[in-house]
Protein backbone atom coordinates (compact mmCIF):
# COMPACT_ATOMS: atom_id res chain seq x y z
CA UNK A 1 0.00 0.00 0.00
CA UNK A 2 2.66 2.46 1.06
CA UNK A 3 4.68 1.79 -2.04
CA UNK A 4 1.61 2.33 -4.15
CA UNK A 5 0.95 5.74 -2.57
CA UNK A 6 4.53 6.87 -2.93
CA UNK A 7 4.66 6.16 -6.61
CA UNK A 8 1.27 6.97 -8.01
CA UNK A 9 -0.38 9.54 -5.79
CA UNK A 10 2.51 11.69 -4.66
CA UNK A 11 2.83 13.87 -7.77
CA UNK A 12 -0.88 14.71 -7.67
CA UNK A 13 -0.80 15.53 -3.97
CA UNK A 14 2.29 17.69 -4.44
CA UNK A 15 0.52 19.48 -7.28
CA UNK A 16 -2.52 20.06 -5.06
CA UNK A 17 -0.36 21.38 -2.24
CA UNK A 18 1.43 23.81 -4.52
CA UNK A 19 -1.76 25.31 -5.96
CA UNK A 20 -2.22 27.92 -3.19
CA UNK A 21 1.40 28.94 -3.69
CA UNK A 22 0.89 29.25 -7.45
CA UNK A 23 -2.21 31.37 -6.79
CA UNK A 24 -0.27 33.64 -4.41
CA UNK A 25 2.67 34.12 -6.76
CA UNK A 26 0.46 34.86 -9.77
CA UNK A 27 -1.71 37.24 -7.70
CA UNK A 28 1.40 39.03 -6.53
CA UNK A 29 2.71 39.59 -10.04
CA UNK A 30 -0.74 40.42 -11.43
CA UNK A 31 -0.97 43.21 -8.87
CA UNK A 32 -3.88 41.83 -6.87
CA UNK A 33 -2.06 42.67 -3.63
CA UNK A 34 -1.26 46.23 -4.74
CA UNK A 35 -0.45 48.71 -3.16
CA UNK A 36 0.75 46.95 0.03
CA UNK A 37 1.63 43.42 -1.16
CA UNK A 38 3.53 42.52 2.02
CA UNK A 39 0.48 42.97 4.21
CA UNK A 40 -1.93 41.15 1.88
CA UNK A 41 0.39 38.23 1.17
CA UNK A 42 1.21 37.88 4.85
CA UNK A 43 -2.49 37.36 5.54
CA UNK A 44 -3.00 34.87 2.70
CA UNK A 45 0.10 32.78 3.46
CA UNK A 46 -0.80 32.71 7.17
CA UNK A 47 -4.30 31.52 6.34
CA UNK A 48 -2.91 28.67 4.21
CA UNK A 49 -0.45 27.62 6.92
CA UNK A 50 -3.45 27.45 9.30
CA UNK A 51 -5.50 25.47 6.76
CA UNK A 52 -2.76 22.84 6.50
CA UNK A 53 -2.40 22.59 10.29
CA UNK A 54 -6.17 22.22 10.61
CA UNK A 55 -6.13 19.55 7.88
CA UNK A 56 -3.42 17.55 9.61
CA UNK A 57 -5.34 17.70 12.90
CA UNK A 58 -8.48 16.47 11.16
CA UNK A 59 -6.81 13.45 9.54
CA UNK A 60 -6.50 11.48 12.79
CA UNK A 61 -10.17 11.69 13.88
CA UNK A 62 -11.36 11.12 10.31
CA UNK A 63 -9.19 8.01 10.03
CA UNK A 64 -10.39 6.84 13.43
CA UNK A 65 -14.10 7.33 13.02
CA UNK A 66 -14.69 6.70 9.32
CA UNK A 67 -13.79 4.14 6.72
CA UNK A 68 -11.11 6.34 5.20
CA UNK A 69 -8.45 4.84 7.41
CA UNK A 70 -5.87 5.10 4.68
CA UNK A 71 -5.81 8.90 4.81
CA UNK A 72 -3.69 8.86 7.96
CA UNK A 73 -0.87 8.00 5.58
CA UNK A 74 -0.98 11.62 4.43
CA UNK A 75 -0.34 13.09 7.87
CA UNK A 76 3.38 13.66 7.50
CA UNK A 77 2.87 15.01 4.03
CA UNK A 78 0.16 17.49 5.00
CA UNK A 79 2.37 18.47 7.92
CA UNK A 80 5.14 19.32 5.47
CA UNK A 81 2.64 21.52 3.65
CA UNK A 82 1.91 23.37 6.90
CA UNK A 83 5.66 23.77 7.44
CA UNK A 84 6.16 25.12 3.93
CA UNK A 85 3.39 27.74 4.20
CA UNK A 86 4.49 28.80 7.68
CA UNK A 87 8.00 29.42 6.36
CA UNK A 88 6.50 31.34 3.43
CA UNK A 89 4.52 33.41 5.94
CA UNK A 90 7.70 34.21 7.86
CA UNK A 91 9.67 35.05 4.71
CA UNK A 92 6.87 37.33 3.47
CA UNK A 93 6.96 39.14 6.81
CA UNK A 94 10.77 39.53 6.71
CA UNK A 95 11.10 40.57 3.05
CA UNK A 96 7.83 41.91 1.63
CA UNK A 97 6.43 43.39 4.84
CA UNK A 98 9.46 44.65 6.76
CA UNK A 99 11.76 45.06 3.75
CA UNK A 100 14.55 43.22 5.63
CA UNK A 101 14.84 46.38 7.73
CA UNK A 102 16.79 45.07 10.71
CA UNK A 103 15.61 47.68 13.18
CA UNK A 104 11.97 46.95 12.27
CA UNK A 105 12.38 43.18 12.53
CA UNK A 106 14.31 43.28 15.78
CA UNK A 107 11.78 45.55 17.42
CA UNK A 108 8.87 43.41 16.19
CA UNK A 109 10.35 40.00 16.95
CA UNK A 110 12.42 40.73 20.04
CA UNK A 111 10.54 43.50 21.82
CA UNK A 112 6.93 42.64 21.03
CA UNK A 113 5.77 39.41 22.65
CA UNK A 114 2.68 39.50 20.52
CA UNK A 115 4.23 37.59 17.67
CA UNK A 116 6.07 35.08 19.87
CA UNK A 117 3.19 32.64 19.51
CA UNK A 118 3.59 32.73 15.73
CA UNK A 119 7.36 32.33 15.98
CA UNK A 120 6.92 29.36 18.32
CA UNK A 121 4.52 27.73 15.86
CA UNK A 122 7.08 28.10 13.06
CA UNK A 123 9.81 26.62 15.28
CA UNK A 124 7.63 23.63 16.18
CA UNK A 125 6.58 23.00 12.58
CA UNK A 126 10.23 23.21 11.49
CA UNK A 127 11.32 20.72 14.15
CA UNK A 128 8.56 18.36 13.12
CA UNK A 129 9.46 18.75 9.44
CA UNK A 130 13.12 17.94 10.15
CA UNK A 131 12.14 14.81 12.10
CA UNK A 132 9.52 13.73 9.57
CA UNK A 133 11.72 11.39 7.54
CA UNK A 134 11.42 7.62 7.76
CA UNK A 135 14.97 7.50 9.03
CA UNK A 136 14.15 9.81 11.92
CA UNK A 137 10.98 7.85 12.66
CA UNK A 138 13.05 4.71 13.02
CA UNK A 139 15.73 6.41 15.10
CA UNK A 140 13.25 8.06 17.49
CA UNK A 141 11.07 5.00 17.88
CA UNK A 142 8.17 5.53 20.23
CA UNK A 143 9.32 9.04 21.12
CA UNK A 144 8.54 10.11 17.58
CA UNK A 145 4.81 10.00 18.18
CA UNK A 146 5.12 11.89 21.46
CA UNK A 147 7.28 14.61 19.91
CA UNK A 148 4.98 14.94 16.94
CA UNK A 149 2.04 15.61 19.22
CA UNK A 150 3.62 19.08 19.48
CA UNK A 151 1.55 19.86 16.41
CA UNK A 152 -1.32 20.46 18.86
CA UNK A 153 0.78 23.08 20.62
CA UNK A 154 1.53 24.68 17.26
CA UNK A 155 -2.21 24.79 16.55
CA UNK A 156 -2.84 26.44 19.93
CA UNK A 157 -0.11 28.96 19.06
CA UNK A 158 -1.90 29.81 15.82
CA UNK A 159 -5.11 30.53 17.73
CA UNK A 160 -3.25 32.79 20.19
CA UNK A 161 -1.33 34.46 17.34
CA UNK A 162 -4.59 35.32 15.57
CA UNK A 163 -6.44 36.65 18.61
CA UNK A 164 -3.47 38.83 19.52
CA UNK A 165 -3.56 40.38 16.02
CA UNK A 166 -7.16 41.53 16.35
CA UNK A 167 -7.64 45.26 15.92
CA UNK A 168 -11.41 45.19 15.73
CA UNK A 169 -12.33 42.58 13.10
CA UNK A 170 -12.51 39.11 14.71
CA UNK A 171 -13.73 37.16 11.64
CA UNK A 172 -10.49 35.33 10.81
CA UNK A 173 -9.54 34.55 14.42
CA UNK A 174 -13.07 33.24 14.94
CA UNK A 175 -13.05 30.94 11.91
CA UNK A 176 -9.67 29.40 12.63
CA UNK A 177 -10.64 28.89 16.29
CA UNK A 178 -13.87 27.17 15.27
CA UNK A 179 -11.79 24.49 13.56
CA UNK A 180 -8.86 24.21 15.94
CA UNK A 181 -10.36 24.58 19.43
CA UNK A 182 -12.76 21.56 19.28
CA UNK A 183 -9.91 19.36 18.06
CA UNK A 184 -7.72 20.54 20.92
CA UNK A 185 -10.52 19.88 23.40
CA UNK A 186 -10.92 16.34 22.08
CA UNK A 187 -7.18 15.84 22.51
CA UNK A 188 -7.14 17.16 26.06
CA UNK A 189 -10.01 14.76 26.87
CA UNK A 190 -7.69 11.96 25.93
CA UNK A 191 -4.92 13.21 28.20
CA UNK A 192 -5.34 10.49 30.79
CA UNK A 193 -4.39 8.01 28.10
CA UNK A 194 -1.67 10.35 26.95
CA UNK A 195 -0.16 10.68 30.44
CA UNK A 196 -0.01 6.95 30.92
CA UNK A 197 1.68 6.52 27.59
CA UNK A 198 4.16 9.29 28.31
CA UNK A 199 5.10 7.85 31.72
CA UNK A 200 5.66 4.44 30.22
CA UNK A 201 8.01 5.70 27.54
CA UNK A 202 9.77 7.93 30.04
CA UNK A 203 10.41 5.00 32.36
CA UNK A 204 11.72 2.96 29.47
CA UNK A 205 13.98 5.87 28.51
CA UNK A 206 15.38 6.07 32.05
CA UNK A 207 16.12 2.38 32.15
CA UNK B 1 -16.47 68.12 -9.84
CA UNK B 2 -13.00 69.61 -9.93
CA UNK B 3 -12.41 72.90 -8.14
CA UNK B 4 -11.49 76.12 -9.90
CA UNK B 5 -8.94 78.63 -8.59
CA UNK B 6 -7.48 76.58 -5.76
CA UNK B 7 -4.84 78.60 -3.92
CA UNK B 8 -1.52 76.80 -4.04
CA UNK B 9 0.49 76.68 -0.84
CA UNK B 10 4.08 75.80 -0.01
CA UNK B 11 3.11 72.69 1.96
CA UNK B 12 4.77 69.55 0.64
CA UNK B 13 5.84 70.95 -2.73
CA UNK B 14 8.90 68.69 -2.77
CA UNK B 15 7.00 65.50 -1.83
CA UNK B 16 6.32 62.68 -4.25
CA UNK B 17 2.53 62.43 -4.27
CA UNK B 18 0.95 58.96 -4.05
CA UNK B 19 -1.00 57.90 -7.16
CA UNK B 20 -4.71 58.83 -7.09
CA UNK B 21 -5.65 55.17 -7.59
CA UNK B 22 -3.81 54.12 -4.46
CA UNK B 23 -5.21 56.91 -2.31
CA UNK B 24 -8.78 56.10 -3.38
CA UNK B 25 -8.67 52.29 -3.28
CA UNK B 26 -6.72 51.53 -0.10
CA UNK B 27 -8.61 53.05 2.81
CA UNK B 28 -9.45 52.49 6.45
CA UNK B 29 -13.06 53.64 6.81
CA UNK B 30 -14.79 51.01 8.94
CA UNK B 31 -18.18 52.62 8.30
CA UNK B 32 -18.00 50.75 4.99
CA UNK B 33 -16.26 47.58 6.16
CA UNK B 34 -12.98 46.28 7.57
CA UNK B 35 -11.23 45.55 4.29
CA UNK B 36 -8.98 48.13 2.65
CA UNK B 37 -11.01 47.90 -0.57
CA UNK B 38 -14.43 47.98 1.16
CA UNK B 39 -14.71 51.79 1.36
CA UNK B 40 -14.34 52.16 -2.41
CA UNK B 41 -16.66 49.25 -3.18
CA UNK B 42 -19.38 49.96 -0.62
CA UNK B 43 -19.62 53.73 -0.28
CA UNK B 44 -21.68 54.57 -3.37
CA UNK B 45 -24.89 54.96 -1.32
CA UNK B 46 -23.48 57.83 0.72
CA UNK B 47 -25.42 61.05 0.00
CA UNK B 48 -23.08 63.99 0.41
CA UNK B 49 -25.44 66.80 -0.65
CA UNK B 50 -27.19 68.50 1.01
CA UNK B 51 -24.87 68.17 4.02
CA UNK B 52 -25.28 69.95 7.31
CA UNK B 53 -23.05 70.20 10.34
CA UNK B 54 -24.49 70.69 13.82
CA UNK B 55 -22.41 73.03 15.95
CA UNK B 56 -22.99 72.79 19.71
CA UNK B 57 -21.53 73.60 23.07
CA UNK B 58 -19.30 76.39 24.35
CA UNK B 59 -19.55 78.78 21.41
CA UNK B 60 -21.30 82.02 20.54
CA UNK B 61 -22.77 80.77 17.29
CA UNK B 62 -24.33 77.34 17.48
CA UNK B 63 -26.95 75.64 15.31
CA UNK B 64 -27.22 73.65 12.10
CA UNK B 65 -25.15 74.95 9.21
CA UNK B 66 -25.02 73.94 5.58
CA UNK B 67 -21.56 72.76 4.55
CA UNK B 68 -21.53 75.17 1.60
CA UNK B 69 -22.05 78.07 4.00
CA UNK B 70 -19.24 76.93 6.30
CA UNK B 71 -16.60 76.44 3.62
CA UNK B 72 -16.57 78.90 0.75
CA UNK B 73 -15.22 77.49 -2.47
CA UNK B 74 -13.35 80.71 -3.21
CA UNK B 75 -11.10 80.22 -0.18
CA UNK B 76 -9.96 76.68 -0.91
CA UNK B 77 -6.26 75.94 -0.86
CA UNK B 78 -4.17 72.90 -1.73
CA UNK B 79 -1.76 71.40 0.77
CA UNK B 80 0.34 68.30 0.16
CA UNK B 81 0.59 66.39 3.44
CA UNK B 82 2.14 63.11 4.51
CA UNK B 83 -0.44 60.72 5.97
CA UNK B 84 0.87 58.19 8.50
CA UNK B 85 -1.46 55.38 9.51
CA UNK B 86 -1.07 53.82 12.97
CA UNK B 87 -0.72 50.48 11.12
CA UNK B 88 2.72 51.65 9.90
CA UNK B 89 1.96 52.52 6.30
CA UNK B 90 1.90 55.98 4.79
CA UNK B 91 0.98 58.00 1.70
CA UNK B 92 1.36 61.57 0.44
CA UNK B 93 -1.92 63.29 -0.43
CA UNK B 94 -2.68 66.66 -2.02
CA UNK B 95 -5.68 67.85 0.01
CA UNK B 96 -8.06 70.67 -0.87
CA UNK B 97 -9.64 72.59 1.98
CA UNK B 98 -9.18 75.36 4.49
CA UNK B 99 -7.45 75.84 7.79
CA UNK B 100 -9.58 74.31 10.56
CA UNK B 101 -8.94 77.37 12.73
CA UNK B 102 -10.57 79.80 10.31
CA UNK B 103 -13.76 77.73 10.35
CA UNK B 104 -13.84 77.16 14.12
CA UNK B 105 -13.23 80.84 14.91
CA UNK B 106 -16.36 81.81 13.02
CA UNK B 107 -18.44 79.97 15.66
CA UNK B 108 -16.95 82.17 18.42
CA UNK B 109 -15.78 79.51 20.89
CA UNK B 110 -15.95 80.79 24.47
CA UNK B 111 -13.18 80.64 27.08
CA UNK B 112 -14.74 77.39 28.33
CA UNK B 113 -14.05 75.68 25.00
CA UNK B 114 -10.95 73.73 26.00
CA UNK B 115 -11.53 70.89 23.54
CA UNK B 116 -13.35 70.32 20.26
CA UNK B 117 -15.32 67.14 19.65
CA UNK B 118 -16.17 65.78 16.18
CA UNK B 119 -18.61 63.12 15.09
CA UNK B 120 -19.08 61.12 11.86
CA UNK B 121 -22.47 60.51 10.27
CA UNK B 122 -24.32 57.54 11.75
CA UNK B 123 -26.65 55.99 9.18
CA UNK B 124 -26.38 52.21 8.63
CA UNK B 125 -28.49 52.58 5.46
CA UNK B 126 -25.77 54.62 3.81
CA UNK B 127 -22.86 53.12 5.72
CA UNK B 128 -23.15 49.31 5.66
CA UNK B 129 -20.19 48.79 8.00
CA UNK B 130 -22.23 50.38 10.80
CA UNK B 131 -24.63 47.42 10.73
CA UNK B 132 -22.00 45.43 12.62
CA UNK B 133 -20.59 46.46 15.98
CA UNK B 134 -16.89 46.40 15.23
CA UNK B 135 -16.70 49.94 16.57
CA UNK B 136 -18.92 51.81 18.99
CA UNK B 137 -20.75 54.04 16.50
CA UNK B 138 -20.85 56.88 15.73
CA UNK B 139 -17.13 57.45 15.19
CA UNK B 140 -15.91 60.12 17.58
CA UNK B 141 -12.77 62.21 17.66
CA UNK B 142 -11.46 65.19 19.54
CA UNK B 143 -8.68 67.74 19.77
CA UNK B 144 -7.40 70.14 22.38
CA UNK B 145 -8.49 73.62 21.27
CA UNK B 146 -4.89 74.78 20.70
CA UNK B 147 -4.28 71.72 18.51
CA UNK B 148 -7.42 72.47 16.54
CA UNK B 149 -6.34 76.10 16.10
CA UNK B 150 -2.85 75.15 14.87
CA UNK B 151 -2.47 76.38 11.28
CA UNK B 152 -1.44 72.87 10.14
CA UNK B 153 -4.86 71.40 11.03
CA UNK B 154 -7.05 71.32 7.97
CA UNK B 155 -10.70 70.84 7.15
CA UNK B 156 -10.67 69.16 3.73
CA UNK B 157 -13.43 68.92 1.14
CA UNK B 158 -11.29 67.65 -1.71
CA UNK B 159 -8.12 65.92 -2.85
CA UNK B 160 -6.15 65.83 -6.12
CA UNK B 161 -7.99 69.01 -7.21
CA UNK B 162 -11.48 67.50 -7.00
CA UNK B 163 -14.15 66.89 -4.37
CA UNK B 164 -13.44 64.10 -1.88
CA UNK B 165 -14.46 60.63 -3.11
CA UNK B 166 -16.91 59.00 -0.69
CA UNK B 167 -14.30 56.47 0.43
CA UNK B 168 -11.95 59.26 1.51
CA UNK B 169 -14.40 60.90 3.91
CA UNK B 170 -16.73 62.96 1.71
CA UNK B 171 -17.94 65.58 1.90
CA UNK B 172 -15.82 67.01 4.71
CA UNK B 173 -13.07 65.60 6.95
CA UNK B 174 -10.21 66.59 9.18
CA UNK B 175 -6.59 66.30 8.07
CA UNK B 176 -4.07 66.34 10.92
CA UNK B 177 -0.77 65.32 9.34
CA UNK B 178 1.21 65.15 12.60
CA UNK B 179 -1.18 62.60 14.09
CA UNK B 180 -1.97 59.00 13.15
CA UNK B 181 -4.60 58.76 10.44
CA UNK B 182 -7.46 57.66 12.67
CA UNK B 183 -7.53 61.14 14.26
CA UNK B 184 -8.48 62.66 10.90
CA UNK B 185 -12.19 61.95 11.25
CA UNK B 186 -14.27 61.62 8.08
CA UNK B 187 -17.77 62.62 6.95
CA UNK B 188 -18.24 65.05 9.84
CA UNK B 189 -21.79 65.94 10.94
CA UNK B 190 -21.18 67.38 14.40
CA UNK B 191 -18.76 69.79 16.02
CA UNK B 192 -19.06 70.41 19.75
CA UNK B 193 -16.96 72.79 21.85
CA UNK B 194 -16.45 71.26 25.30
CA UNK B 195 -14.67 71.95 28.57
CA UNK B 196 -13.39 68.43 29.33
CA UNK B 197 -11.45 65.95 27.21
CA UNK B 198 -13.95 64.11 24.99
CA UNK B 199 -14.04 60.32 24.59
CA UNK B 200 -12.69 59.14 21.26
CA UNK B 201 -13.56 55.96 19.38
CA UNK B 202 -10.24 54.11 19.23
CA UNK B 203 -9.13 54.97 22.75
CA UNK B 204 -12.52 53.72 23.98
CA UNK B 205 -11.95 50.42 22.18
CA UNK B 206 -8.35 49.85 23.29
CA UNK B 207 -7.16 52.57 25.70
CA UNK B 208 -3.72 50.99 26.15
CA UNK B 209 -3.09 51.01 22.39
CA UNK B 210 -4.63 54.25 21.12
CA UNK B 211 -4.42 57.44 23.12
CA UNK B 212 -6.25 60.75 22.84
CA UNK B 213 -3.24 62.53 21.36
CA UNK B 214 -2.05 59.85 18.91
CA UNK B 215 0.83 61.98 17.70
CA UNK B 216 3.11 60.25 15.22
CA UNK B 217 6.09 59.30 17.36
CA UNK B 218 8.83 56.82 16.40
CA UNK B 219 9.97 56.68 20.03
CA UNK B 220 6.68 55.36 21.35
CA UNK B 221 5.79 52.00 19.86
CA UNK B 222 2.31 50.61 19.62
CA UNK B 223 2.19 47.90 22.32
CA UNK B 224 2.03 45.26 19.60
CA UNK B 225 4.20 46.66 16.83
CA UNK B 226 7.03 49.06 16.10
CA UNK B 227 6.36 52.64 14.98
CA UNK B 228 9.98 53.40 14.06
CA UNK B 229 9.48 52.75 10.35
CA UNK B 230 6.66 52.87 7.86
CA UNK B 231 5.90 51.44 4.44
CA UNK B 232 5.35 54.33 2.01
CA UNK B 233 2.70 53.18 -0.45
CA UNK B 234 2.65 52.01 -3.12
CA UNK B 235 5.36 49.44 -2.44
CA UNK B 236 7.30 47.44 -5.01
CA UNK B 237 6.18 43.93 -5.95
CA UNK B 238 8.79 42.14 -3.87
CA UNK B 239 10.15 44.90 -1.70
CA UNK B 240 8.33 47.58 0.27
CA UNK B 241 9.33 51.20 0.37
CA UNK B 242 10.47 51.43 3.99
CA UNK B 243 10.90 54.96 5.34
CA UNK B 244 12.09 56.03 8.80
CA UNK B 245 9.16 57.54 10.69
CA UNK B 246 9.83 61.10 11.84
CA UNK B 247 8.76 62.79 15.07
CA UNK B 248 5.33 64.36 14.56
CA UNK B 249 5.51 62.86 11.05
CA UNK B 250 8.12 65.49 10.17
CA UNK B 251 5.99 68.47 11.26
CA UNK B 252 7.97 69.07 14.44
CA UNK B 253 8.58 72.75 13.63
CA UNK B 254 4.87 73.44 13.32
CA UNK B 255 3.48 71.52 16.29
CA UNK B 256 6.21 70.61 18.83
CA UNK B 257 5.42 73.71 20.92
CA UNK B 258 1.89 72.38 21.56
CA UNK B 259 3.38 69.58 23.64
CA UNK B 260 6.25 71.38 25.39
CA UNK B 261 6.94 69.80 28.78
CA UNK B 262 4.54 66.92 28.19
CA UNK B 263 5.61 63.32 28.70
CA UNK B 264 4.69 61.92 25.30
CA UNK B 265 5.25 58.35 26.46
CA UNK B 266 2.44 58.85 28.94
CA UNK B 267 0.25 61.01 26.73
CA UNK B 268 0.52 58.89 23.59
Amino acid sequence: MAVFWDRREKPYVVFLFLMPLAWMVSSLFLGRYFPDPGKALMNVSGIWASVFVIAVLFLTPIAKFTQFRMISRYRRFVGLGAFMYSILHLVVYLVLFAGLNLSWIVSDLVEKPYIYAGVLAVIILSALAITSTKKMMRRMGKNWKVVHRLVYLAAACIVAHLWWQVKSDITLAMWVSVFIVPLLVIRINQTSYYKKYFKKTLKKGLR
Amino acid sequence: SSFQNIVETAYGRSEKVSPYDVATSYNNFYEFGYGKSDPKEKSSQLQTRPWTITVEGEAGKTGVFDLDDIIKESLLEERIYRLRCVEAWSMVIPWVGVSLATVLKRFDPTSKAKYVYFETLYDPKQMPGQRGNGLDWPYREGLRIDEAMNPLAMLAVGMYGSILPNQNGAPVRLVLPWKYGFKSIKSIVKIRFVETMPETTWSLLAPSEYGFYANVNPNVDHPRWSQKQERRLPGGVLFPNVVETKMFNGYEEDVASLYAGMDLKRFY
